[in-house]
C-alpha cells in the first residue's frame, strides 16, 4: 500500500468499476432464484397464476409450513367458524362439519402446533372476519407454560414485509417440493414417518414422557385464555373447548407423571370460562389401538365419529362440561 | 447479527460500501457504529458490558504506561480483574456456586440450595475477554505501546467480523491496521469473497447437515449403541471444525474484503500426525494465547516435571474457557495427557533410538495411521465436550465397545441409518460432503487453492461459485439451521 493518494483513487476506481461491473454479470443468474419462487410460489402468496397445482402444494408447502399456508388462505377468504389446536384437531374434517351444520369453518390445526401458536392464530383471526364460533382443542402437551414456541410469525413478517418470503427457508423447501411433485406425480410424503408403527407408537411416548417431565402447569396461557374469552364474550362469539382422545398408553403415561390433577383442574378452570367436550378418558375409542395412528393421533374414522358427537349434540364416547 | 442470516447478507455489503467511499478519517467511526449494532442485534444491554471493560482497559493501559514498578503491577492486576470478573460473574458464577454445593454435600455439611443467576451470558464474552487481556499484558510487558485513542482501542475489541467467536486477534496486529488506509484492490476482494464463500459452505452445507445426526445420538445415548456412537462421534468432530472453521473463515474473508488481516485460526487439523502437532493447527488463536499469556507467565518451565504439569494446568484452564461444566474440564484435562504423553514419548524415543531412518516406501502408511490415531484420539476427548453431562459421556464410552453386536452385517447394521435418524440418501449426501472436505485439504498441502482457482478459465471459477452457491442455497433450504457452536463459549 505505498501508492499515493491521487494513483490509488483512480486505479481504486478502475478495481471498482471492475468489480462492480462482474459482480452484476455474476449475480444475473441469481435473479433467477426469486423468480422461481414467484413462479412456483408454493404457498399462493404471490402469483395466482402459478404452475404448480395446488394439489402438489398441498402435499409440499402445506405439510411443510402450515402456518403460511393456512394463515394466508384465510386471510384471502376469512371464515367466521374456526377451530384451532394441534395435529389432532386437524383431524376433524371440516367438510364434515359443513355438512351436518351447513355452515362453513376453517380449520386452523397446526401439526405439532403449541397453545401460543392458537391464540396467535385467534387474534389474527379475529382481526379478518366477524367471528362466529371458535373451538379449540386443549391437550396437556400443548396447553403447558413450557411449551411457548411461535412459528405463526413466520406469516406475520412475511405479510408485513413481503420480500422475506424470498428469504424463507420453507418456501425455497417448499419451490422445491412442489416442482418436484407437480413433474413426477409423486408424494414425497412429508411428515410421514420413516419408521414401522410399533416403534413409532414407543418414540411418541417416549417424547411425551419429556414434555410430561418439563410440564409447567399453565399460569401465563390461562391468562391468555382469559382475555380471549373475554373478547367472545364481548363480540357475542360463541366458544368451546374440546378435549379430544388420546390412547390409553398415553393416559398411563399422564398418571405416571402425576399430572391427573393438573387434568382435572384444567378441565375445572376451562369450564368455568366455555363449554368443554372431553373424550380423553378410558373409553372402548381409547382402549383401541386400531382407533389411533400412535399414542396421540386417532383415525380418521375416529374423527368423523367425534365431529359427528360433537355437532349433532349426542356425546357417546365423551361428555361435555358443564 | 449472525453471519448465515439475512440481515448480514444486507448488513455486510452496506457497510463494505460504505465504508470504501468514506474518507479515512471517518472509516473508524463507521467500524466502530456498525460493531456497535451487530453486537447490539443480540441484546443491546450487554453493549454496557463491553463499554465497561473497554474504559477499565483503556484507562489502565494509559496509566501504565506513565507509571513505574508496583503501580504498574496494580494497574493490571485491576484490568485482569475486572475482565476476570466479569467473566467469572456471567459465565461461571453458577457453575462454581452448584460446585461448592455439591462438595459441602459430599462431606455432609447442610447448605441450602444455591442461589441460581438466571441471566443469558452476553456473546463472545470469553473471546473479547482475552483480547483485552492480552491488549493490557501486552502493554505491561512492554511488547506494545497504549492506544492512545479511546475510539480506536475501543474498535479493536469490537471490530465485527471477529467480535463474537474470534479469532481472538492481538490487539498488536489489529491496532495498527486501523490507522491504515484500505484501497479497494479487485484482488483482494475477490479472495475475501472467495473465503467468505467457503466459510458459508462448511458451515451451511457440511456442519449444518452433520448437526441433526449428531444431535440425536448425543441428546438420547440411552437409544443409541456402540456404532452410534463412534459414527456420531467421529461426525461430530467434523461438525465442530467445519462450525468454527467456517466462522473463522468468514471472519477473515469479511475483514479481507474491507483491507484487514485476520490471523488463520486452523490449518488442516485433521491431517495432524501427533496430538503436539494438532494443537498448534486448531483454533490457533487460543492455543497461542494461552501459551503466551498463561503457560509463559507460569514458573519452572524449565524443570520438566513443572513443565508437564503447567501444560496440563493450561489445558484444564482452556476447557473451563470452553464452557462452564465439569465435561469441558475433563475434554481439557484429556488433552493435557495427550500432550504430555506424547512429550514423555518424545524424549524416551530420542533417548532410545535418535534417529533411525524409516524405509521410503514405509513413509506414507505410516504418516496416515498417525493421523488416524491423532483423529481417534481427539474424537474420543470430544465425547466429553458433546455430551450433555459426565453421566452421558460415562455411559456411551461404556458402550463403545458394542461394536460386534451392531456390526453385524444383516439388517442390524442397517439400522444403523434408522439409528442415526437419517435416511440412506441424507447420510451419502453426508459423507459426500465431508469427502469434499477432505479433498480440499489435502489439496491444500500442495496448492494455495484460491491461487489455482484463479488460474482457471472464468467459466470454472464462476461455474464453482456458483455450485457452491446452489449447495448452500439447497442445505439452508433443507437443514435447520444451526447457531455456531463457539458463540455459546
Amino acid at each position: 500500500m505505498n501508492r499515493s493518494d491521487s494513483s490509488t483513487s483512480s486505479s481504486e476506481r478502475r478495481d471498482a468499476r471492475k468489480f462492480f461491473s462482474r459482480l452484476l454479470l455474476f449475480a444475473l443468474p441469481l435473479l433467477l432464484y426469486p423468480l422461481f419462487i414467484f413462479v412456483v410460489d408454493p404457498f399462493n402468496f404471490l402469483n395466482p397464476h402459478s404452475p404448480v397445482s395446488d394439489e402438489a402444494k398441498l402435499l409440499t408447502a402445506a405439510k411443510l409450513n402450515p402456518f403460511i399456508w393456512k394463515m394466508n388462505m384465510f386471510m384471502k377468504k376469512p371464515v367466521a367458524n374456526i377451530l384451532l389446536g394441534d395435529s389432532t384437531v386437524g383431524t376433524l374434517r371440516t367438510q364434515k362439519i359443513q355438512e351436518l351444520t351447513g355452515e362453513d369453518y376453517f380449520n386452523f390445526a397446526y401439526s405439532g402446533g403449541t397453545f401460543k401458536e392458537a391464540v396467535n392464530t385467534f387474534w389474527f383471526a379475529a382481526q379478518l372476519a366477524q367471528l362466529r364460533k371458535v373451538y379449540i382443542g386443549i391437550n396437556l402437551i400443548h396447553y403447558n407454560d413450557a411449551a411457548y414456541e411461535d412459528r405463526t410469525e413466520s406469516f406475520v413478517r412475511i405479510e408485513r414485509f413481503p420480500v422475506t418470503y424470498f428469504f424463507d427457508r420453507t418456501v425455497l423447501q417448499s419451490a422445491l417440493y412442489a416442482t418436484y411433485t407437480e413433474l413426477t406425480h409423486s408424494d414425497p410424503a412429508i411428515g410421514v414417518p420413516r419408521i414401522d408403527r410399533e416403534t413409532g407408537w414407543r418414540e411418541t411416548l417416549r417424547s411425551n414422557a419429556n414434555a410430561y417431565r418439563d410440564f409447567s402447569y399453565p399460569v401465563r396461557f390461562r391468562q391468555e385464555l382469559l382475555k380471549i374469552v373475554q373478547y367472545c364474550r364481548e363480540h357475542a362469539i360463541e366458544i368451546f373447548f374440546l378435549i379430544l382422545p388420546s390412547h390409553a398408553d398415553l393416559q398411563h403415561l399422564a398418571k405416571d407423571f402425576k399430572l391427573e390433577d393438573a387434568h382435572d383442574q384444567i378441565i375445572r378452570e376451562l369450564s368455568a370460562m366455555a363449554p368443554v367436550y372431553d373424550f380423553d378418558y378410558e373409553t372402548e375409542i381409547t382402549t383401541n389401538k386400531d382407533n389411533f395412528k400412535d399414542p396421540i393421533h386417532f383415525t380418521d374414522q375416529v374423527g368423523d365419529l367425534l365431529v359427528n358427537e360433537i355437532w349433532s349434540g349426542h356425546l357417546e364416547h365423551g361428555r361435555k362440561y358443564p | 447479527m449472525l453471519f448465515n442470516s439475512l440481515h448480514f447478507l444486507l448488513f455486510f455489503p452496506t457497510v463494505t460500501i460504505l465504508y470504501f467511499l468514506l474518507p479515512q478519517r471517518f472509516r473508524w467511526q463507521l467500524l466502530l457504529a456498525a460493531s456497535c449494532y451487530f453486537y447490539m442485534i443480540f441484546r443491546p444491554v450487554y453493549i454496557l458490558v463491553l463499554l465497561f471493560t473497554i474504559t477499565v482497559d483503556y484507562t489502565a493501559a494509559r496509566l501504565m504506561e506513565k507509571s513505574e514498578g508496583r503501580q504498574r503491577k496494580v494497574l493490571l492486576l485491576a484490568s485482569i480483574l475486572a475482565n476476570v470478573g466479569i467473566l467469572v460473574f456471567f459465565k461461571y458464577y453458577n457453575f462454581l456456586n452448584q460446585s461448592l454445593h455439591s462438595t459441602l454435600n459430599l462431606f455432609g455439611l447442610p447448605v441450602s440450595d444455591p442461589p441460581f443467576l438466571n441471566i443469558l451470558l452476553p456473546l463472545g464474552l470469553s473471546f473479547h475477554v482475552f483480547r483485552s487481556l492480552s491488549y493490557t499484558i501486552d502493554v505491561y510487558r512492554g511488547e506494545l505501546r497504549a492506544e492512545k485513542h479511546l475510539g480506536i482501542y475501543a474498535l479493536c475489541v469490537m471490530f465485527f467480523p471477529i467480535l463474537v467467536a474470534g479469532p481472538i486477534e492481538r490487539p498488536q496486529n489489529l491496532l495498527p491496521q486501523f490507522r491504515e488506509r484500505h484501497f479497494f484492490e479487485y484482488e483482494r476482494v475477490v479472495s475475501g469473497l472467495q473465503l467468505m464463500l467457503w466459510g458459508f459452505f462448511q458451515k451451511v452445507v457440511i456442519a449444518d447437515r452433520l448437526a441433526p445426526l449428531v444431535n440425536a445420538v448425543y441428546n438420547d445415548p440411552r437409544s443409541y449403541h456402540g456404532i452410534s456412537f463412534i459414527v456420531a462421534t467421529v461426525l461430530f468432530a467434523f461438525q465442530l471444525y467445519c462450525d468454527f472453521a467456517g466462522y473463522s473463515n468468514i471472519a477473515r474473508g469479511a475483514a479481507m474484503v474491507m483491507g484487514f488481516r485476520v490471523m488463520r485460526n486452523f490449518d488442516r487439523p485433521f491431517l495432524s500426525e501427533t496430538i503436539n502437532d494438532f494443537w498448534k493447527r486448531w483454533h490457533i488463536s487460543l492455543s497461542t494465547w494461552f501459551r503466551d499469556y498463561l503457560l509463559f507467565s507460569l514458573k519452572g518451565n524449565r524443570i520438566r516435571w513443572r513443565f508437564y504439569f503447567n501444560i496440563f494446568l493450561m489445558f484444564l484452564v482452556s476447557g473451563l474457557w470452553h464452557g462452564a461444566a465439569w465435561t469441558y474440564v475433563a475434554w481439557g484435562a484429556i488433552n493435557g495427557c495427550y500432550l504430555i504423553a506424547g512429550a514423555v514419548w518424545r524424549d524416551a524415543s530420542k533417548r532410545r533410538n535418535p534417529a533411525v531412518p524409516s524405509a521410503v516406501w514405509l513413509k506414507w502408511p505410516v504418516r496416515a495411521l498417525r493421523v488416524l490415531r491423532t483423529f481417534a484420539l481427539f474424537c474420543f476427548s470430544l465425547i466429553f465436550f458433546r455430551a450433555n453431562s459426565f453421566a452421558d459421556a460415562s455411559y456411551i464410552i461404556s458402550h463403545l465397545s458394542d461394536v460386534p453386536h451392531t456390526l453385524r452385517l444383516d439388517g442390524q447394521f442397517i439400522q444403523m441409518f434408522a439409528l442415526l435418524r437419517a435416511s440412506k440418501l441424507e447420510f451419502a449426501v453426508a459423507l459426500s460432503s465431508l469427502a469434499l472436505l477432505l479433498v480440499v485439504e489435502i489439496l491444500q498441502y500442495r496448492y494455495r487453492l484460491r491461487d489455482l482457482i484463479r488460474q482457471q478459465p472464468v467459466w470454472f471459477r464462476w461455474g464453482l461459485y456458483y455450485a457452491c452457491i446452489i449447495a448452500i442455497l439447497l442445505s439452508a433450504a433443507i437443514n435447520e439451521s444451526q447457531r455456531f457452536i463457539y458463540f455459546q463459549f
